[in-house]
């Protein structure tokens, strides 16, 4: 292995280009010793990847420093016994050079200071705060239903010798009674989180130790405990799953006829039948998707996308921090067109959307759905393509 | 009024900025290649320093910080890495994994990160003014017309910042005899835009 330090000033004095043939020779021996090796000393040779990482260095700078003083901030705050809900915007970096090329539509740009723009603010009545509270509720096996958010912490119900805990941090917990009291006959009690529009993620811990997060208007339907040969839940809407493996007892994800199998794992499947595609993209491990006798193996960073029943179409590697963004509180969009946003809009909100005319526009940044919704739109006005009206709990996009 | 941890002055916030601004981008692309996504790479990142922050007066040596903040990185790392092999149940085969590229990996992070160390501290370097409108134009992509409008100067003045920025900057970079030539053609390529 080379001296670090005499590698880095060959890269440097590299950039020039004027690297006298000693030195070519000598960095040459260093790019052949490894395929990272290479990778590093082309990233600073083209153009394109070497200003993308100025950029990328920058974008970092501001996200990460936020939030070490959001952070810090919100210690001070808890130490004044108050909660803040304050989350600063995730800075929004150059995203069209990032992601690489300058597409058709708005791509935006949002200054990292809120000066002042030459926007015109949203029309508001009144403002619609993103939701501050979990409104999910369980129903359980004889119809009773828990609003989780009004339930006390710690036990709250029992299902056979599975007890359902309400944690700490507001995560659903059933936790199997130990084995040797277990009864002979067995009942299953089919229970059902619903997670409503306007509602914060869920987190819940199956029987089995699975863990499965569920987005706003999504719902699961799984029993308080797993027996036979498969370990089946039903979902609606979105969730992420991290999958306990249990190879005699594998663990099926059922959605309107589609079936996700896993194979030890953790996978997000976003099936909202408002949506054009049921998506299912594989975090890490193996999982099988299956749909019309047809099934397909995804690897890690691919998608499985069907079109209102239709073959499996498999996507490889996709931005699974896009895809992850809703379990990381963000709006994250990629050239996203106005539609599909206003759609995610609209279950986290808990709102009505209203086109006038035909709009049209993509979009691209991160942003914290912490923020009301009137500052999210105000943002992405600034693009200039689209303005909004917030009537009640509708939004009407206008061109 | 009791704090959780240590009282901070204002000379300290400054040194843990200054820190901070020395040291993050080479941690960022160490985590980076270890765990080979961006957003955990940037949670790490967020991690180590606010665990350095915790106990920032203990620390006196910049030396000491440096290796503090890598070893945090490197442990959530490897937390990261079990956490996504835990669920795949084989932990053997994934130490493995660990012991082999842990050490050359470490040294390789150290060299994209510290190259990018030297040309942000160039960036930085500029003066004022030069710097805001080089940021807004090449970091941010900002036109001519939004920073006018956004400094409240006009056009002309903008292309002269962007001017002179690009020209203290090539002076500043071929005094230091690195990456002269590519880089400001590739700049010069841009103000024309």
């Amino acid at each position: 292995m080379a001296d670090v330090n005499r590698i880095i000033t060959l890269i440097i004095k590299n950039l020039d280009g004027e690297l006298p043939t000693s030195e070519q020779e000598e960095l040459q021996q260093w790019i052949a010793e490894s395929e990272e090796n290479r990778a590093i000393a082309e990233e600073f040779a083209s153009d394109s990847t070497f200003f993308a990482g100025i950029r990328e260095m920058y974008g970092v700078e501001a996200r990460v420093w936020d939030r070490i003083q959001d952070e810090i901030q919100q210690r001070i705050e808890k130490n004044k016994n108050t909660y803040p809900t304050k989350i600063s915007w995730i800075r929004w970096v150059a995203a069209a050079t990032i992601f690489g090329v300058i597409a058709t539509g708005a791509i935006f740009y949002i200054q990292s200071k809120k000066q002042s723009t030459t926007s015109t603010p949203v029309a508001l009545s009144r403002d619609i705060p993103a939701p501050a509270i979990n409104r999910a509720t369980i129903t359980l096996g004889n119809g009773q239903t828990i609003f989780l958010d009004s339930a006390a912490n710690g036990e709250m119900a029992q299902q056979g010798s599975v007890q359902i805990a309400k944690l700490d941090d507001g995560q659903i917990a059933y936790n199997a009674a130990t084995k040797n009291n277990s009864p002979q006959r067995k009942e299953t009690f089919f229970n059902t989180l619903t997670n409503p529009r306007g509602s914060k993620t869920i987190t819940i811990k199956l029987s089995d130790g699975s863990r499965v997060w569920l987005n706003a208007a999504s719902s699961l339907r799984y029993p308080a405990s797993f027996d036979g040969a498969e370990r089946t839940v039903e979902l609606t809407g979105e969730g992420y799953f991290e999958v306990v493996h249990n190879e005699k007892m594998p663990f099926v994800v059922s959605v309107n006829g589609t079936t996700i199998r896993d194979i030890g794992t953790a996978f997000n499947v976003n099936a909202y039948t408002e949506e054009p595609e049921m998506k299912t993209t594989l975090i890490s491990g193996a999982i099988e998707v299956k749909n019309n006798n047809q099934t397909k193996k995804l690897h890690p960073g691919e998608q499985a996308q069907i079109k209102s029943n239709g073959p499996i179409v498999l996507s490889a590697a996709v931005d699974t921090a896009q895809v992850m963004a809703w379990k990381n509180e963000l709006f994250y969009f990629n050239r996203t067109d106005i539609q599909t946003a206003m759609r995610q809009i609209a279950r986290w909100y808990d709102v009505d959307i209203f086109y006038q005319k035909n709009v049209s526009g993509f979009f691209s940044g991160k942003l914290g759905r912490k923020e009301n919704a009137s500052e999210l739109l105000r943002i992405l006005e600034m693009t200039g393509e689209v303005h909004f009206q917030i009537e009640g709990k509708k939004i009407i996009v206008m061109p | 009024m009791k704090t959780s941890s240590h009282d901070t002055s204002p000379l300290e916030r400054d040194t843990f900025e200054t820190v901070y601004r020395t040291h993050y981008i080479s941690i960022y692309h160490f985590a980076k290649k270890f765990v080979r996504d961006a957003q955990v790479a940037e949670d790490i990142t967020t991690e180590a320093f606010l665990k350095l922050w915790e106990r920032f007066s203990k620390f006196s040596n910049p030396q000491t910080m440096k290796s503090f903040l890598f070893t945090v990185a490197h442990n959530a790392c490897i937390n990261h890495a079990r956490g996504e092999q835990r669920l795949a149940a084989r932990e053997a085969e994934f130490s493995h994994l660990y012991v082999a590229d842990a050490g050359d990996r470490l040294a390789e992070e150290e060299i994209r990160g510290r190259v990018y160390q030297h040309i942000y501290a160039e960036i930085e370097k500029l003066p004022a003014q030069e710097k805001r409108v080089f940021k807004m134009a090449y970091v941010e992509g900002l036109s001519n017309e939004e920073i006018a409008a956004q400094l409240g100067i006009n056009n002309q003045s903008v292309r002269n910042h962007k001017a002179r920025a690009l020209k203290t900057l090539r002076l500043s970079l071929l005094g230091k005899n690195i990456f002269a030539f590519l880089v400001v053609v590739f700049w010069l390529k841009h103000l024309k835009s």
